[in-house]
């Protein structure tokens, strides 16, 4: 992805006038700030850079009133996954969970969407900057907000970045992310998931391929005989990233690093575990990977 | 009748509606913000003055993969 230069960032296209239902909401009605003040210092005393983090109910609840109802719930914005795992791996003493929890907030926490920040702009976490001019997309750009951040373990697999794979069959028929991952799974639906996995309106294989296991169906017999046993992407995926030992921490200035260990490539396949309705299959691979290449 | 109802009514009604609502994009569209926001060079100016005083915030200590 492209950096884009400082004032590109903040570049606003005046085509923004013409949007019927955005180009009537004047700039500090969102942002704050002082909109009569020539001198832009003092005119961004109280502006706010993302008025729709942590809390977007001022600036979009009005109108998109169905999506603020849940959005807080989405994992993209709660990251409750993060902290369930990590509280559950953990050192229970307290001293250390305090730690965590601070190098989290310091860290971790950074990386999360908002409406903003997948609509509007690149996320905070690669840097921001309008992804067309704040012009509002009602889809976001796959390479610009999805693999911003999911960039070095789905999107190099998803495109077959990596040496000896190939990209998905849905990258060659240019599917992009949100033909799986729905506006309605990215806002959340009001349930508290503890995982990706359970997601209840998350993508299932089967929502397109419903004919798999139909009488007719190309290897029906081995879709028959592997149903509930093996996940699809036990057969239909390659090598994925495989990365650990990030460690993280502040320097002398006080500003957040990270130092982490090479990733490597690896193909996994185990039990589940995390049965469910929804999820019967007996084996998985132990990443839901991006890569079916049909091998 | 049918001529008031058909022809002056909606003139004075459209009438009523645009003096009633001048748009709302004149309002802001003079604003600081947008005149700013718009324009290349001004940014440009602004953005280089900024660098020149904000203190890095990316740690050089940072290694590996994000």
């Amino acid at each position: 992805m492209e950096p884009l230069a400082p004032h590109e960032k903040i570049l606003v296209d005046s085509d923004i006038l013409e949007d019927e239902n955005h180009g009537e909401i004047a700039c500090h009605e969102c942002h704050g700030g002082n909109p009569g003040d020539a001198d832009w210092k003092t005119a961004h005393e109280g502006v706010v850079r993302d008025p729709t983090y942590p809390d977007a109910a001022a600036a979009c609840g009005d109108c998109h009133d169905e999506i603020n109802e849940h959005y807080q719930k989405s994992l993209h914005v709660s990251l409750r996954p993060y902290k369930i795992v990590t509280d559950t791996r953990a050192n229970p003493n307290a001293v250390v969970r305090n730690k965590l929890a601070g190098a989290m907030n310091a860290h971790c926490f950074h990386c999360h969407g908002s409406c903003g920040q997948c609509h509007i702009s690149r996320p905070n976490s690669v840097e921001g900057g309008f992804l067309d001019g704040h012009l509002f997309q009602k889809k976001p750009p796959m390479e610009e907000v999805c693999t911003a951040c999911h960039g070095s373990r789905i999107r190099q697999e998803y495109f077959g970045e990596h040496e000896g794979t190939q990209p998905s069959v849905h990258r060659k028929m240019d599917i992009s992310c949100d033909g799986c991952h729905a506006g309605e799974e990215m806002h959340g639906d009001g349930k508290e998931y503890a995982n990706r996995f359970e997601v209840e309106n998350g993508p299932k294989c089967v929502d397109c391929h419903e004919e798999i296991y139909e009488r007719d169906a190309e290897n029906v017999i081995t879709h028959r005989i592997h149903k509930d046993k093996a996940s699809c992407h036990v057969c239909h995926s390659q090598q994925y990233n495989n990365c650990s030992a990030c460690h993280v921490g502040k320097d002398k200035k006080g500003l957040p690093f990270y130092k982490s260990k090479a990733s490597w490539l690896d193909f996994k396949i185990g039990l589940n575990p995390l049965k469910s309705e929804k999820r019967p299959e007996i084996c998985d691979t132990s990443a839901r990977t991006h890569c079916s290449g049909n091998l | 009748m049918k001529y008031l109802r058909y022809v002056c009514l909606p003139i004075v009604s459209s009438l009523i509606f645009v003096l009633g609502n001048p748009p709302l994009v004149q309002a802001y569209e003079d604003t600081q913000c947008f005149i700013c926001h718009t324009s290349a060079k001004k940014l440009i100016e602004i953005t280089r003055e900024i660098a020149k005083t904000r203190p890095a915030v990316t740690s050089a200590e940072t290694e590996g993969e994000g």
